[in-house]
């Protein structure tokens, strides 16, 4: 197997993060993403970027004029969230604002526009769902605000989205992927360990014991797989399998650290009803002259797979005891 | 001589409709704040009223008939008095010239039955009047009215061949009056094409809501079929209206040939020659008018295209507008590869069974790198390295309240204190009226001369001493001196003010 380039490991990086990669460019872009867009007009580019994500994956991006789809997951958008999302769709695509150079929509008109589709829903979980959606997983929305001048007294700021000069060819590639039907795939081993690896945070020896024992037997191969795309590190450790993320900052924040030692207190689980108590005690034990949130340290349990919450307890993960909390006492 | 009639013959109002009256009262005929209706109710009388009554209106008539029969009661207009329509009736006939005044011998019959005759003023509309009258009513239905038709164009075009053929005549009124509906018919072209630039305008909207191409292309079709081909024959036309402008005989014929053999103007039938004459010569001004100005409609010199009102390059511009922006929708069509109306189409079908769909959700961010040792062989065997160690820093930020703050000094009594640090100024620093010098530590009991005596020691950094005025007086020099360091305190203070050095001063000499 041919080695990944930097454009074919930005491409397939982006697709993991965002699901999509555009083809348009655009003058704020960083230099690599330029690279990257005019690397996968060349056949042999845009057929590495499939091989590779086939041998790891069993599937590929789906391909719309240059614009790459990537909707891999094994877990499904509800139904609230499949409405919206078609519902965007079909209000952004008739939007006259699309047909200028003037590619901005104000946030409550598109709000209101998706509304009156999915009418069962108020607005404010639209906005939280569009959000979701378009700005942070498809980033085909960005974020925007009129500019003011500094001694200009505004007192409301209207929220504006950018829409993606590709949203269009996006919104086509997506109806294309619902209307096919999925035909069942024949999957390696390999390609299940790895499958389960990228869309979850880990693999445990208690959950799934016959991926566990083939990934122990081959983590080596494994390893080297995902080494390619400069960015995933596999770790294995006596009960977990987890693919760690270079390009994220660990967390230092004092929820992470709370939240990491209660999931080690957990032992065999706790009750639901006693998570709340547990938290504060241990905030009060930990950081007795900080206010901290409950509902942060909480977050921060569930965020970053420390526990579970399983028949109305809450039990720790296979990860929780990759992490030890030493606390600095020092004043300083 | 008219002959006043019983005045108990009964005439009806006419009613202004809305449209009309919201119209006159923007445009306030008569210059009357009080009877802004008075201008256009007093036209109607002298056009409606006054042919059927047989009455001479005389001032008195239109007196009695304005305020019996044309108050205006949706704004409770009070009567109107003889003075106040007196001047209306002036605005009218001297300066809108819609009406004209003509004295006239009224016989007026006495109760002894015979008539006395006396002299009055009676009123009548002119023929600007009357056209007044209806035009203001067309502006009202203009909306209706007013279209863009290639058969208008095309009866224009043929009024214009046949007068330029020169088959008409003068001796009837049919040279006259096929001059006068080529007139009309150029005006009405007009109009219809500046409605058509209007619409354009709105069209442009809807083709950037409905990216309808079916529109588009009808529209394309139109323009075309019918636009182009219209506004080529009126370009056409253009050399026979300047053929029809330079003839020297054409105005003068069509003059005559308003008073032909079957003209009814009663000058005609009484053949009063002078009447006759003056009426050929103002048509024949009319004509020539006319001409000029349809000729400069066709004159494609940029001048002649800003000062014509009704240019025939403004259907071409028209038209033009209309291309480019149908060529503009076609590029963006063109452009779009994919077409949002079937596509529009595929989500609706979606949308419709939108809960059995299943779209895989977002993959989750992994944990970050936190593992020191990058060698990934290592990492395989997570078991043996233990625990990675995050550090919690148990450290609290000190956060500042209210109470924090430093004592504020109080404001106290200036005045005083002003005088009180003066006089301290004076005994520890000046040695006579001018001359001072800071050489030893000192203790103040004032704040304010400790304050001026550190102020004054940065002036020996400068040679200008504008801003330095210690208690109202100029400074002339300061200079400082080999002292070392100079301590001043103050009393109550747990503190110094310390100088690097002391200095001299010299303040100028108060006159």
């Amino acid at each position: 197997m041919s080695e990944l380039h930097g454009p074919e490991r930005l491409i397939i990086n982006q697709l993991f993060d965002h699901g999509v990669f555009t083809r348009t460019i655009t003058p704020a872009m960083p230099q690599s993403n330029i690279d990257a867009i005019q690397a996968l007009q060349r056949p042999n580019v845009q057929k590495k970027i499939n091989t590779f994500m086939h041998d790891l994956l069993g599937i590929g991006p789906e391909n719309y004029q240059e614009n790459l789809l990537f909707l891999f997951g094994l877990n499904q958008l509800n139904e609230d969230e499949v409405h919206v999302l078609l519902a965007t769709l079909k209000a952004v695509i008739n939007l006259p604002e699309l047909q200028g150079r003037d590619r901005v929509v104000s946030v409550s008109t598109l709000i209101r526009l998706v509304h009156s589709e999915v009418i069962d829903l108020d607005e404010q979980i639209i906005y939280k769902l569009i959000n979701e959606i378009f700005v942070e997983r498809f980033a085909l929305l960005v974020r925007d605000a009129p500019e003011y001048p500094v001694s200009e007294q505004v007192q409301e700021v209207e929220e504006y989205w950018d829409i993606s000069p590709d949203f269009v060819y996006v919104a086509q590639c997506i109806v294309l992927h619902l209307q096919t039907s999925v035909s069942r795939l024949h999957l390696t081993e390999l390609q299940r360990v790895n499958r389960v690896l990228l869309a979850h945070r880990f693999i445990s020896s208690k959950t799934t014991p016959h991926l566990w024992s083939y990934l122990q037997a081959n983590k080596n191969t494994i390893a080297q797989q995902w080494s390619q795309l400069q960015r995933f590190d596999l770790e294995c450790g006596d009960d977990y399998a987890l693919l760690l993320d270079r390009q994220r900052q660990p967390s230092t924040s004092k929820p992470f650290v709370i939240a990491v030692k209660i999931a080690r207190s957990l032992g065999a689980g706790v009750p639901v009803e006693q998570l709340n108590r547990l938290i504060q005690r241990m905030i009060r034990q930990m950081f007795p002259d900080h206010s901290i949130s409950i509902s942060l340290v909480k977050q921060a349990l569930f965020d970053y797979s420390l526990a579970v919450k399983q028949d109305g307890f809450i039990t720790p993960t296979a990860i929780a005891q990759r992490f030890a909390v030493h606390i600095d006492e020092e004043d300083g | 001589m008219i002959i006043s009639k019983n005045r108990g013959a009964k005439i009806i109002a006419v009613k202004i409709s809305v449209g009309l009256k919201k119209l006159l009262l923007a445009s306030n005929l008569g210059l009357n704040a009080n009877h802004p209706l008075a201008g256009w109710n007093i036209l109607t009388i002298l056009y409606h009223d006054g042919t059927r009554g047989g009455e001479p209106i005389t001032l008195n008539f239109l007196l009695q008939r304005y305020n019996l029969e044309y108050l205006d009661t949706d704004h409770s207009e009070s009567p109107i008095s003889d003075s106040v329509l007196k001047k209306i009736l002036v605005t009218l006939s001297e300066q809108a010239q819609l009406i004209e005044v003509l004295p006239r011998k009224i016989r007026v019959r006495m109760q002894n039955g015979t008539y006395h005759v006396q002299h009055s003023y009676v009123y009548r509309i002119t023929s600007s009047g009357i056209e007044y009258i209806n035009m203001m009513q067309k502006v009202v239905d203009a909306e209706s009215t007013v279209t863009a038709n290639i058969t208008r164009i095309n009866e224009y075009c043929q009024l214009v061949e046949v007068l330029a053929r020169g088959q008409l005549n003068s001796q009837t009124t049919k040279l006259y009056n096929s001059f006068q509906n080529m007139i009309t018919a150029y005006e009405d072209v007009m109009k219809g094409m500046h409605k058509l630039d209007e619409d354009l305008d709105e069209l442009a909207n809807n083709l950037a809501f409905n990216h309808g191409s079916q529109i588009a292309q009808h529209l394309q079709e139109m323009l075309q079929q019918q636009a182009l081909p219209a506004f080529n024959q009126l370009l056409n036309q253009g050399r026979l209206i300047q053929n029809l402008n330079n003839s020297a005989t054409f105005s003068n014929d069509v003059a005559q040939s308003q008073q032909g053999s079957d003209d009814l103007d009663t000058a005609h039938a009484i053949y009063d020659t002078n009447k006759m004459m003056l009426r050929t010569q103002r048509t024949s001004r009319y004509v020539q008018r006319k001409l000029a100005q349809l000729n400069e409609s066709f004159d494609p010199s940029s001048t002649a295209i800003d000062n014509s009102l009704d240019t025939v390059y403004l259907l071409f511009h028209t038209i033009h507008h209309a291309v480019d922006l149908l060529s503009e929708e076609y590029d963006y069509v063109q452009n779009q590869t994919v077409d949002i109306q079937q596509l529009t189409a595929q989500i609706d079908k979606l949308l419709m069974n939108y809960r059995s769909l299943s779209i895989a959700a977002p993959i989750p961010r992994h944990l970050a790198q936190d593992r020191e040792e990058l060698d990934s062989a290592d990492l395989l065997d997570a078991g043996t390295m233990g625990p990675v160690k995050y550090v919690a820093n148990a450290r609290t930020k000190q956060s500042m309240t209210v109470q924090d703050n430093p004592e504020l000094a109080g404001d106290g009594d200036m005045d005083s204190h002003m005088q009180d640090g003066l006089i301290e100024f004076q005994e520890l620093v000046m040695t006579d009226e001018v001359h001072g010098i800071v050489d030893h530590d000192l203790e103040f009991k004032s704040t304010i001369a400790r304050d001026e005596v550190a102020r004054l020691y940065s002036a020996t950094g400068y040679d200008h001493y504008d801003s330095f005025a210690p208690f109202g007086r100029a400074v002339k020099h300061v200079r400082a001196v080999n002292s070392g360091v100079i301590n001043l305190h103050c009393v109550g203070e747990q503190f110094n003010v310390r100088l690097p050095s002391g200095f001299t001063i010299d303040l100028t000499e108060e006159n």
